[in-house]
């Protein structure tokens, strides 16, 4: 039972110091991967450009403080995200080649991120639980 | 890119903790660890002790077989003592007696030898002379002599006097109050079966009077009931007592001689501690007292 109890107490420290050290920074990986999968949810897909584009792009930090940063990644994703007017610059009208819209187009924001800041919630702690339970089973516990 | 979009998930960390929960667990083992060395220690304490016991309790059971065979030996140095005491005590007291009954012996003899003594000083039995030692062994040898000696003979008799003073008190009684009552002549009747028994068993008398050395409470019962039924008739005879009284001790006798048992060995029982009781001796106030009690009633 004292044996027992030493390496209890060794995995405690051991995972006392995996916690300090990359506890917020795999939190932070996993808990961006969780929100770019809500994400791919929320994004309006027409040829899926967008929602391909989107990815974790880095995860900073360390210690008790890390940032993921998810993006995505074409010429209208942030048009998508919030809407708004596009006017002619050197054509005479605007056209996707099968239809016509005049010298400008408003289009409303699909807010796909602002949806997904909503329903990310839920993912993102049960991502950050799993980490820290692994992280925990990983020092011994 | 122009155009992208981003989104920072910020998490921040917090642990603590975890150096206090090893700490504790640590501090924990550290216990456990003073606690099973305690427990080992205690264990091999404990073992020590065990046989530090067992050899107490092989020491103690040694010293008490010891103990008790010493015990057992002092008892019987004190059994043996305590018999040798008795035995001495017997001893002396039994040289006491003999001493005491010789002296009175010698004082009766001389008493005895005094009254055959004629004015001129010689001694004379039967208007014939003798000599003191021929003297000595008349008087010796007479029933109820001065020296007290009886035989089987002199009980026989005595019971002949006795049976005599039985029917008197009977005719007496039968001439009064009791006439047809028919218990005394039932006592009659067994004191003549009595001597039956005593005829047949005389052989036998001194061997059962030494077996029943110790029936001195029998003995004392059987004349003390002799001696209140004797009183009862006498009174009763005489004018002083009544038929209740004498019946009362009748059946009181009765009692005694049915405790004795009416077989021939009860009788012989019967006759030898009655025996016992007319025996004389001085060092028996009971026998003493069953010898006396039939002489008053003979009669006049």
């Amino acid at each position: 039972m004292a044996g027992d109890l030493g390496e209890l107490a060794a995995a405690l420290r051991r995972a006392g110091e995996q916690l300090e050290l990359n506890a917020a920074r795999e939190c932070a990986a996993d808990a961006g991967q969780a929100y770019l999968q809500v994400l791919r949810g929320t994004t309006p897909v027409l040829s899926g450009e967008l929602r391909a584009s989107e990815r974790v792009d880095s995860v900073r930090g360390g210690g008790t403080f890390a940032v993921a940063t998810i993006g995505a990644h074409t010429v209208y994703a942030a048009f998508r995200e919030t809407g708004g007017t596009i006017t002619v610059k050197s054509a005479r009208v605007l056209s996707n080649g099968s239809a016509f819209f005049g010298r400008s187009v408003t289009q409303s924001g699909s807010h796909y991120f602002e949806r997904a800041d909503s329903a990310a919630g839920g993912p993102i702690d049960e991502a950050c639980d799993n980490t820290i339970a692994r992280i925990l089973r990983d020092a011994g516990l | 890119m122009a155009g992208d979009i981003e989104k920072n998930v910020e998490v921040h960390a917090s642990v603590t903790g975890f150096d206090e929960a090893a700490a504790e667990v640590e501090h924990l083992e550290g216990s456990l660890e003073g606690l099973t060395a305690a427990e080992e220690e205690a264990g091999a304490a404990g073992a020590e002790a065990g046989a530090e016991i067992a050899g107490g309790m092989d020491a103690a059971a040694a010293s008490a077989a010891a103990a008790k065979k010493e015990i057992a030996g002092v008892r019987d140095a004190s059994a043996e003592s305590a018999a040798a005491a008795a035995a001495e005590a017997a001893a002396t007291s039994g040289l006491a007696a003999a001493r005491k009954e010789a002296a009175a012996s010698s004082d009766a003899m001389k008493k005895a030898l005094e009254r055959h003594r004629d004015a001129s000083g010689h001694l004379r039995y039967k208007d014939k002379w003798i000599s003191e030692q021929n003297l000595r062994g008349v008087l010796q040898n007479q029933p109820g002599g001065p020296e007290g000696k009886r035989t089987p003979d002199d009980v026989k008799r005595e019971m002949e006097e006795l049976q005599k003073a039985i029917r008197s008190a009977n005719i007496e009684a039968g001439g009064a109050s009791v006439k047809g009552h028919g218990a005394l002549d039932e006592y009659a009747a067994n004191l003549e079966k009595l001597k039956a028994d005593l005829s047949e068993a005389e052989p036998r008398i001194d061997a059962m009077n030494s077996a029943i050395g110790g029936s001195a409470e029998k003995a004392s019962i059987a004349s003390t009931a002799l001696g209140n039924w004797h009183g009862a008739l006498r009174d009763f005879g005489s004018g002083h007592g009544d038929a209740a009284t004498a019946k009362r001790a009748a059946e009181e006798l009765d009692g005694v001689i049915g405790d004795f048992g009416r077989t021939t060995e009860g009788a012989v029982r019967g006759l030898g501690d009655l025996s016992g009781g007319l025996e004389g001796s001085e060092g028996r106030s009971a026998r003493s007292a069953g010898r006396r009690s039939p002489r008053p009633c003979l009669p006049p």
